[in-house]
């Protein structure tokens, strides 16, 4: 079967760092905005945290212009505030978005663990006028959460933001639990033709864990492009914060409506274990039969990256202005 | 293991701020300036104590004490400030979390035999799971409850206890969650570290394994520091009775600072010891004893 999706493999490397605007380059998006039914992941580490790329994401989508769906933020590890002081310096303004409706934006991390208060108004409701923040009382299941990004959905082309699941797993959740939440949030993003991404932790220190690797491989599982955020091997640089690795998974639709057709066998390499894995697709759409003239899936990429105040600088591995 | 919470007044000089204090350990607080600030203790009762409930969690008793402070007196952003004057800010130092004397309802180990050791006396309701996640759990709702509120907390953890692998990958969830994570790695404990040449100056290495990155993509202290590697790379601390420095650790220079050998050495000595304090010879030549140079010492099986 013909895949008419153009694969963006022989793209050349950005020459010298240009910002955000190397990253944007290299994964391709037609407008900068993911593409629709995609699930996007992003693992870190304790040394290389993956916010940056979260806040990327963001402004980008809230930047594009009218065609796009709003953005759901679920804050599970910062607050509003964090983004929207990070957001000014990329050049959006969250809260101007969350008033105009684009932006609806999920306080998990004050309301997940809450102690219980005795006060009878929550005092989490802040006093500042804004958009109100949905208020999540700490529950047996997931369900309420999941209820309540349902109705924060809007739109044709939405992008919901989970930051980040681990917290989930690690609250306690079953596996079974949290893995089904991230299936059914997808299957409602999807409803949407919207994006949804994920982040989540993978350190290698963790991976010892059975319950923590079957959470993080399932996750993998169901994505269709995966950017881990390592620190160097070699320790903290002044220069390289760290690398970002890119890695398609599936052959994911550009934007067109029509039925697509999926390359059915992908390997998957988790960044914490080299154990290769080979998984048939087969939900949701009709099987094709690779045939050998079919694109090979393009190769995972790496870029080195050092964090600035406003921007992140990306470059080829090696390449960086410290080095050379 | 009970919590302290102190209160302190927001200063109101002009003098520019200073990073880099000097901690004298022979200097005490005086009298007076501990009973004019505001202190509360948190104390959370055990099984011996009147208040206590039976299969209790102590880290849901201690954050709801802490919530309790944080908001009747006046340290939570979302309250309007008290009448009485400015607002202050809240210090909240917690010792030694997550060792033996904290129950929780969920053990921290997931062997049950290991749990009746570090649990002295398990509630009748708990099950040692291979979630941690009380524990966990804690940690985060305490994030939530700090970031709208004029406090800081500052919790020390017995790290070692969880090192093996019946709690694996513990500290790392705990460390994700928080803002900042430094570590204490003292030379006595090792054997090959103490005796080491660097011990004498060092007494142990001080990791940053996190810094704190609220509202911002990077940390401020990565662009403030004057250390190599944004002070990250390479720290020691000595412990001294009047001061405890944290330095960049530099390693003493080969051969020691002993003696310094400037002759050379007796043609007998086939391989030369490179250290002048450790010097054993390698091969034991017949008719010579106890030939070294520098300090070396005489092996008395040498013959």
């Amino acid at each position: 079967m013909q895949s008419r999706i153009p694969v963006p493999c022989g793209r050349s490397e950005p020459k010298h760092a240009m910002g955000y605007h190397a990253l944007d380059s290299l994964l391709a998006f037609p407008a900068n905005i993911p593409p629709a039914r995609a699930h996007i992941v992003i693992t870190d580490t304790l040394s290389a945290d993956g916010n940056f790329l979260l806040h990327h994401f963001l402004s980008n989508h809230l930047k594009a212009g009218p065609g796009t769906g709003n953005v759901v933020l679920v804050g599970i590890a910062h607050i509003f505030n964090h983004y929207s002081i990070v957001g000014r310096k990329l050049g959006v303004n969250l809260q101007q978005s969350k008033q105009s409706h684009r932006l609806a934006f999920i306080d998990a991390l004050t309301h997940l663990n809450r102690a219980p208060s005795a006060s009878p108004s929550p005092p989490s409701l802040p006093s500042t006028p804004s958009a109100p923040t949905t208020v999540l009382t700490r529950s047996a299941t997931l369900r309420p959460l999941h209820d309540a990004v349902s109705a924060a959905l809007v739109g044709d082309r939405s992008l919901l933001i989970l930051d980040d699941i681990s917290v989930l797993l690690w609250s306690g959740y079953g596996v079974a639990e949290a893995v089904g939440l991230i299936r059914a949030l997808r299957v409602l993003v999807q409803k949407h033709n919207g994006t949804l991404i994920t982040l989540l932790h993978a350190d290698e220190q963790l991976a010892s864990d059975p319950v923590q690797d079957a959470f993080v491989r399932s996750v993998l599982g169901m994505a269709e492009l995966v950017l881990s955020v390592q620190g160097l091997g070699s320790g903290f640089s002044r220069d390289v914060h760290g690398q970002v690795n890119l890695q398609r998974l599936r052959i994911y639709d550009c934007g067109s409506a029509d039925a697509h057709s999926h390359v059915m066998c992908f390997s998957l390499t988790p960044p914490h274990s080299v154990l290769q894995l080979s998984i048939i697709h087969g939900a949701q759409s009709t099987i094709h039969v690779p045939s050998s003239t079919a694109p090979a899936l393009p190769t995972p990429q790496t870029l080195h990256y050092k964090i600035l105040d406003n921007t992140v600088q990306f470059f080829a591995r090696g390449v960086s202005e410290g080095v050379l | 293991f009970a919590a302290a919470a102190l209160l302190s007044t927001t200063p109101t000089t002009q003098s520019p701020i200073l990073f880099c204090h000097t901690y004298d350990l022979t200097k005490r607080i005086p009298a007076a300036a501990v009973e004019a600030a505001s202190l509360s203790l948190i104390e959370i009762p055990s099984e011996f104590d009147d208040g206590y409930e039976d299969g209790q969690d102590d880290y849901a008793v201690l954050l709801e004490r802490i919530r309790r402070v944080v908001e009747e007196d006046g340290f939570s952003s979302l309250t309007p400030p008290p009448s009485t004057g400015d607002r202050n800010a809240l210090r909240i130092g917690i010792h030694s979390l997550a060792s033996p004397h904290w129950r929780s309802r969920t053990s921290h180990v997931s062997n049950p035999l290991l749990s009746r050791l570090v649990v002295p006396l398990p509630a009748p309701t708990a099950h040692p799971t291979s979630h941690p996640q009380d524990l966990f759990r804690f940690f985060h709702a305490l994030r939530g409850l700090l970031r709208f509120s004029y406090a800081a907390a500052v919790v020390t953890v017995p790290a070692y206890l969880y090192a093996n692998d019946d709690a694996p990958g513990l500290m790392r969830r705990i460390e994700h969650v928080c803002d900042a994570v430094v570590e204490i790695e003292s030379f006595a404990g090792s054997l090959v570290a103490s005796t080491a040449p660097y011990a004498q100056t060092y007494h142990g290495l001080f990791h940053v394994h996190k810094l704190p990155a609220l509202n911002s993509l990077l940390p401020s202290s990565t662009k403030l520091s004057v250390l190599s590697g944004g002070g990250r790379n390479n720290l020691g601390f000595r412990l001294r009775r009047k001061r405890f420095a944290i330095e960049t650790f530099h390693l003493p220079p080969e051969g020691g600072v002993g003696e310094r050998r400037t002759a050379p050495a007796k043609p007998q000595e086939k391989i030369q010891a490179m250290d002048g304090e450790r010097n054993t010879p390698r091969r034991i030549i017949a008719g010579t004893g106890g030939v070294g140079s520098g300090k070396g010492r005489g092996d008395p099986l040498e013959f």
